[in-house]
């Protein structure tokens, strides 16, 4: 029952990923994933060098350039302080440079005509310029931009409930990325958060994930990278839970796995009818 | 002199949340939307007639336009006005009056359930429920979930003053059960919640068993004549309309249509579908996404560009979050935060529109108070030297939050929200007025315009129930069949007939929708007026009927002949 409580979770993202997208496509998005769990080996095996691990992952996909040196330099400043922590941050550095060039354009920061000429509609309402000036300027484009992609990195249902049923968010596939009841075990698993022994870890690459990702003009796809820390969260959580099961315990994982294999039906049924 | 700090201080907090909340109360917004105008005029009219505009006496529940307001607002309403006649600022008024008071409430309530922090704290969440743009939104418009939000804290403020004096449990079981008559969703949450606290405190109140029985028995005879249409339709109206396990209306989210396979009932289960409903729905209340970037998707709900939350407080309430469920220090006011939010969200997680701020009202408390102590914690590991500098730094984040206040809800909700708030009607009215011996039809295709009509003419209440029938008074709370069709002296609010109407001489009144310019010139219709607002929109036209004009380019047409 364990087991397959664990499969039910940790299989339904990579499976609508997949189903939506193709292989192709599924393969460019999960492989930075795969330099996380390399870089999660190297820290639990005490190894320092383990935030350039990451480097990699900002060469496949572009956008996440910030990603390794933003570990980096949380390493730096809250896990490891020594000079070795320095150097790893300053070589991690090499995939701005990398980045840079081609991140602008997929950014928050690409041209924007529309929100420019909102800004100039908005601003002759004002009655007097300066105030027209604090709160309808450019900086509050990006700014707008970033807040937005920010919540709904941070936002649960987002991946629970793939936003809200009857919510479509543009520029989003809206997958759902986990059985919905989960949201139980990542609940447990951040009140636990701490007894985690790779607490650390998970912590320095969420951070780091979610400003680099809130900085894209759309975050959807490369935030399949946070699958491998939500489900360590999400599995702290099963296992507290699941720890002296009681009959209640049991119900409710009862319940869990039937509603789990109901949404992977319902997942099988749109992406057969083409309506995932 | 440190003794009266904390006194000016809440003293000054309280003058910039009845500033924030009464400057241009009655221009601000600059429409009257609907159910505005429906508690106004039906308090109007209980005051000239003792009967509601159906000329029902004295109702349990206002039928009003068919959605069965709870009581207490409009009765709040009646005693003003004699003193500030019918207008916008009237109707607005208790709900303003209400949500400052509710700042002074905030700040006793926390000063009484915690010791440690207990005045920055008390401070720091009146002065951000003072500023807040969810609570400050529905303290400026006649809402009565704002009101009902006071009742319910004040319930439980007089509870924990029951703990140490029995008596005040009378006060609040009476509070408890006006907060119920004042609004919908208080009929779940009050239950809950004294069902909670007498879990929490059963062994202390049932050593005062006598005031405990007759406190229950008291806060029934308040209810009592509301218990009476208890099983009626029209009490039941919202709840059965919105909630989303009634599938008459829509079928539950997430259904997929024309699936013909073995397990199509798994797939499509009601039980499943609307479980995954709700807690999506629940869970919405605590989604950053609408807490601080988005807010409430109804136009009448936010303010533009502001969300229920500044955005400055995200990682404070995070913060919050986290020492809430740690601190166990913070004694009862820890558990009393955390049942709040887990019980406040509860009925608008069962109707069926993500994170409805109407319905979630209370839900401000127990976030403000996390975003506070998320504050304070902050400041609480700040060095004295660095304190000064993070306490001018929040100074100036907290000027700037004002401003983007006025910004969004002085400035920009004027012009971009003047739509949603039926902004026009007075106008219309105005000019119904003038044309009183020629027949004018509003049109009322979308929307029910009669109200804010009544409301902005002050129609007598008595020729109004004359004139016009809904129901049979013995089926007031049972019969739901409604009639659109209303008539207010030389004024018709129905949708126009083309065949019909141009044969007549009259006005006819509508959106732009309702008639086009090229239908004006086909039936040869003149413009006599326009609503247009201060960016150029046409709200509404008048147009003079000519069907001499009509009849002579049309001639064979067969009401010509």
């Amino acid at each position: 029952m364990k087991l397959l409580s664990m499969a039910l979770i940790l299989l339904l993202w990579p499976l609508s990923l997949l189903f939506k997208n193709g292989l192709s496509e599924f393969i460019h998005f999960a492989l930075p994933g795969g330099f996380i769990y390399l870089s999660l080996i190297l820290f639990a095996r005490k190894n320092r060098c383990w935030p350039l691990a990451l480097v990699p992952s900002a060469f496949i996909s572009s956008g996440l350039f910030l990603f390794p040196p933003l570990v980096a330099l949380l390493n730096l400043i809250f896990i490891s302080r020594t000079k070795l922590s320095l150097y790893i941050f300053l070589i991690s550095l090499v995939t701005i440079f990398v980045g840079f060039g081609s991140f602008i354009p997929s950014s928050i920061f690409e041209d924007d005509y529309q929100a420019k000429q909102s800004l100039i509609r908005k601003g002759q309402l004002y009655p007097t310029v300066w105030l027209a000036r604090l709160f309808q300027n450019k900086p509050t484009i990006y700014l707008d931009k970033y807040e937005f992609n920010l919540a709904a990195l941070t936002d649960p249902n987002n991946y629970f409930f793939g936003f809200h049923p009857r919510e479509i968010v543009t520029n989003n596939q809206n997958l759902i990325k986990f059985p919905f009841l989960t949201i139980i075990f990542f609940l447990i698993g951040l009140y636990y958060f701490k007894e985690n022994i790779h607490w650390k870890f998970i912590a320095a690459v969420i951070a780091a994930l979610i400003f680099n990702l809130s900085l894209l003009a759309s975050f959807d796809k490369y935030d399949f990278i946070l699958f491998l820390p939500l489900s360590l969260i999400i599995l702290t959580g099963f296992d507290h839970f699941t720890k002296n099961m009681n009959t209640l315990k049991k119900i409710f994982l009862g319940v869990f796995l039937f509603f789990g294999f109901v949404e992977y039906l319902q997942l099988i049924t749109r992406s057969l009818m083409g309506t995932l | 002199m440190k003794v009266y700090i904390p006194i000016v201080a809440i003293i000054l907090v309280f003058i910039l949340g009845f500033i924030i909340r009464f400057h241009q109360l009655g221009d601000a917004p600059a429409g009257l939307y609907i159910d505005e105008a429906a508690l106004g005029y039906n308090a109007f009219s209980i005051f000239k007639t003792g009967m509601d505009e159906f000329g029902k006496p004295w109702p349990l529940v206002f039928r009003s336009v068919g959605d069965f307001k709870a009581p207490v607002y409009t009765y709040l309403i009646v005693p003003l006005i004699p003193f500030f006649d019918l207008s916008m600022f009237t109707a607005r008024l208790p709900s303003a009056i209400f949500s400052v008071l509710t700042l002074p409430l905030l700040y006793f309530l926390i000063s009484m359930l915690t010791d440690k922090y207990k005045i920055q704290l008390s401070l720091m969440a009146a002065l951000l429920l003072a500023l807040s743009p969810w609570h400050t939104l529905f303290g400026r418009t006649a809402y009565e979930s704002n009101v009902a939000l006071f009742f319910y804290l004040l319930g439980i403020y007089l509870f924990y003053w029951g703990l140490k004096k029995p008596y005040f449990l009378f006060f609040s079981a009476a509070i408890f059960s006006i907060s119920i008559l004042t609004y919908h969703s208080e009929r779940i949450i009050v239950p809950i919640t004294l069902g909670v606290l007498f879990w929490r405190f059963k062994k202390q109140l049932l050593l005062s068993k006598r005031y405990l029985i007759l406190a229950f028995l008291l806060g029934v005879v308040v209810l009592l004549p509301s218990l009476t249409i208890l099983g009626t339709p029209g009490f039941l109206a919202r709840a059965s309309g919105l909630n989303i396990f009634s599938h008459q209306r829509q079928v539950p989210a997430g259904f997929i249509d024309a699936l013909e396979t073995p397990v199509a009932g798994l797939i499509n289960s009601n039980l499943f579908l609307s479980s995954r409903e709700f807690l999506s729905l629940y869970f919405s209340y605590f989604s950053p996404r609408y807490m601080f970037d988005l807010g409430d998707y109804g136009p009448r709900s936010s303010f533009p560009e502001l969300a229920t939350f500044y955005f400055w407080q995200f990682p404070f309430y995070i913060i919050g979050l986290f020492f809430i469920f740690k601190e166990s220090s913070l004694k009862e006011l820890r558990f009393l935060t955390i049942a709040l939010l887990l019980i406040t969200p509860i009925p608008a997680a069962i109707t069926r529109d993500p994170y409805s701020t109407t319905r979630a009202l209370p839900l401000v408390i127990p976030q403000i108070i996390l975003i506070s102590l998320g504050v304070i914690k902050v400041f609480s590991f700040l060095q004295p030297k660095i304190r000064m500098i993070g306490f001018i730094i929040l100074s100036l984040v907290i000027i700037h939050s004002a401003l983007h206040l006025y910004s969004s809800a002085f400035v920009l909700n004027e012009s971009l929200r003047a739509k949603e708030w039926n902004w026009g009607l007075e106008q219309v009215a105005e000019f119904s007025k003038v044309s009183q011996n020629i027949p004018v039809i509003v049109d009322n295709s979308r929307g029910e315009p009669y109200i804010q009509l009544l409301f902005f003419l002050k129609y007598e209440p008595y020729f109004y129930q004359k004139e016009n029938f809904e129901v049979p008074l013995s089926q007031y709370y049972t019969n739901m069949e409604r009639n659109k069709n209303k008539k207010i002296g030389n004024i018709t609010t129905r949708t126009i007939d083309f065949e019909k109407d141009i044969f007549v001489d009259q006005y006819l009144i509508s959106d732009p929708l309702a008639i086009s310019e090229g239908q004006a010139k086909e039936h040869a219709l003149t413009k006599v007026f326009e609503v247009k607002d201060s960016r150029g929109e046409v709200f509404f036209n008048g147009f003079r009927t000519n069907p001499a004009e009509k009849c002579r380019v049309y001639p064979n047409t067969k009401q010509c002949l």
